[in-house]
């Protein structure tokens, strides 16, 4: 894959309430499945977070959450709105350009997004995400192309 | 009716989302889409005819002479109570057709259709509306959508073509 | 502030349309349909306020998410009289264009709170016929509020009440006010 490339995640992931998996994009299908895992690993991260929430100080109740944990290839990003939906981003390691603004945009673009498709009547609260207009947003993101 | 010619406003997401619920609700009473589309076609007719006595305390409206007039009606209505500006457009060489040409539809500002609702004519209570509203002032009118954002058109395109000057219905010795 | 070194993407538009209105009355037509309609769905009074209850909810859980997005300092509440005082304000305000008009903690039941408003927007044109008297179409409300509560983890049921114009009625899970005394120990 070029190294160049401008790719600035390479997946987001959105999770219900009760954790169950609502969506997951990766920049390359096939490596889908390790990325489930690198998911998962991060919502305990992000439930230990909210589940120290009840006990800290107010500006821990922020939904954006920070890095979660990195490893060698990758660095992952949470963020959980008040209805305790979550949202992961994993980046590329050797990323180091990306500033932890930028992801803080991201992710609220990503919630805004997410409430917009949450408003369509027809879409039952809790079920598999396949709005195709969330989907593009999310395209957009992943591919960088607009 | 005694109202202040400014009207009330309401936040626009509080409607969209409340007619979304009674869309959905009335898609899971009901037995088919054609239905879902009859009842918001009719809910459509009574509020129009309802809301055509709000329209003319408000602005002051004369009686409409021409369907030309009726049309810029319309569009005064949908700003009023929608706060959107249809553009007319398209008139048949009869001048007995028109349509009004929407860019932003409130009502489906959230909405992507599911598949099984393919013929779902989501924004029916519109077309009932304009109706409703035209009977009121004597004319009688059918309405219908050509072309729907919902659907992937670039617009939507409310058509309303003149039928026939209803007579005064005054019921005798009323008068 | 965000630096425009990259090319105008996603992440450049504004996050949130304008605040946009509709006329209270075509609103209040609407909502006059839907009672009627519903009201010939039901048997009772008290079916009927489920009903509105319900579709209320729906708009309430959808609202609650928009409000979030929007309102750039907004966090997780963890706290009941935080939640309710985001009722009152901030959600009745983009919803209704003004503050509830009181809210009020039951002096008897630890559990209960009340949220007052004189003339719910709702009611505007709704007429209750006199063999129903006891109908409050405020209902609808009392599920967005129920909505909010649930959807921020205050699990609790809201009922809509003729008392001081109307009451809403809101009792918390006892689950709720455990939670919420632990947190204040800290």
């Amino acid at each position: 894959m070029d190294v160049n490339t401008s790719k600035r995640e390479i997946c987001v992931a959105v999770i219900g309430k009760e954790n169950a998996p609502l969506y997951l994009l990766t920049a390359d299908p096939a490596a889908e499945l390790q990325f489930h895992y690198t998911v998962h690993t991060a919502l305990d991260v992000v439930e230990e977070k909210l589940a120290a929430t009840g006990k800290t100080a107010a500006d821990s109740r922020e939904l954006y959450l920070g890095a979660l944990y990195s490893t060698e290839e990758h660095r992952v990003f949470g963020y959980a709105t008040n209805t305790k939906i979550k949202f992961i981003i994993v980046v590329e390691a050797a990323n180091v350009s990306i500033r932890d603004n930028e992801i803080r945009t991201m992710f609220r673009r990503l919630h805004a997004a997410y409430t917009d498709m949450v408003c369509n009547p027809f879409y039952l609260p809790a079920r598999p995400i396949t709005a195709r207009a969330f989907d593009r947003t999310v395209r957009q993101m992943v591919t960088g192309a607009s | 009716m005694n109202r202040s010619v400014d009207p009330k406003k309401v936040n626009s997401e509080l409607f969209t989302l409340t007619y979304g619920a009674l869309v959905v609700q009335l898609l899971n009473d009901l037995e088919s889409v054609e239905d879902v589309n009859k009842h918001l076609d009719r809910m459509g007719y009574n509020i129009g005819v309802r809301l055509v006595e709000d329209f003319i305390a408000r602005s002051s409206a004369d009686k409409c002479y021409d369907l030309r007039e009726t049309a810029d009606k319309l569009q005064a209505a949908f700003r009023m109570y929608l706060g959107i500006s249809p553009s007319i457009a398209n008139w048949a060489p009869a001048g007995d057709e028109f349509s009004l040409m929407i860019d932003t539809n409130p009502l489906t500002e959230f909405v992507e259709l599911p598949d099984t609702c393919s013929n779902m004519r989501y924004s029916a209570i519109l077309p009932g509306m304009v109706r409703g509203a035209c009977e009121m002032v004597h004319l009688e009118v059918s309405s219908w959508f050509v072309q729907d954002q919902l659907r992937g058109d670039p617009v939507t395109e409310l058509r309303v073509k003149f039928i026939k000057r209803l007579e005064d219905s005054v019921p005798p010795g009323e008068d | 502030m965000m630096s425009s070194k990259s090319k105008p993407s996603i992440l450049d538009r504004p996050l949130s349309r304008g605040k946009s209105e509709v006329s209270l009355s075509l609103f209040a037509l609407l909502f006059a349909e839907i009672v009627h309609y519903t009201h010939n769905r039901v048997q009772s009074v008290s079916e009927l306020q489920n009903r509105l209850s319900e579709m209320g909810y729906q708009v309430g859980i959808r609202m609650l998410d928009l409000i979030v997005v929007r309102e750039r300092n907004l966090k997780r509440e963890t706290k009941i009289l935080n939640i309710l005082l985001f009722i009152k304000g901030t959600f009745w305000k983009t919803l209704f264009g003004k503050e509830a008009d009181k809210l009020e903690h039951a002096n008897d039941d630890q559990r209960m709170y009340y949220i007052i408003e004189k003339e719910p927007l709702v009611n505007t044109f709704i007429s209750v016929p006199k063999d129903k008297g006891s109908l409050n179409c405020a209902a609808y409300v009392a599920g967005m509020i129920e909505a909010v509560l649930c959807g921020s983890n205050f699990p609790a049921k809201v009922t809509a009440h003729w008392h001081k114009g109307t009451t809403f009625m809101v009792r918390f899970e006892s689950s709720v006010l455990a939670r919420d005394a632990q947190v204040d120990t800290r």
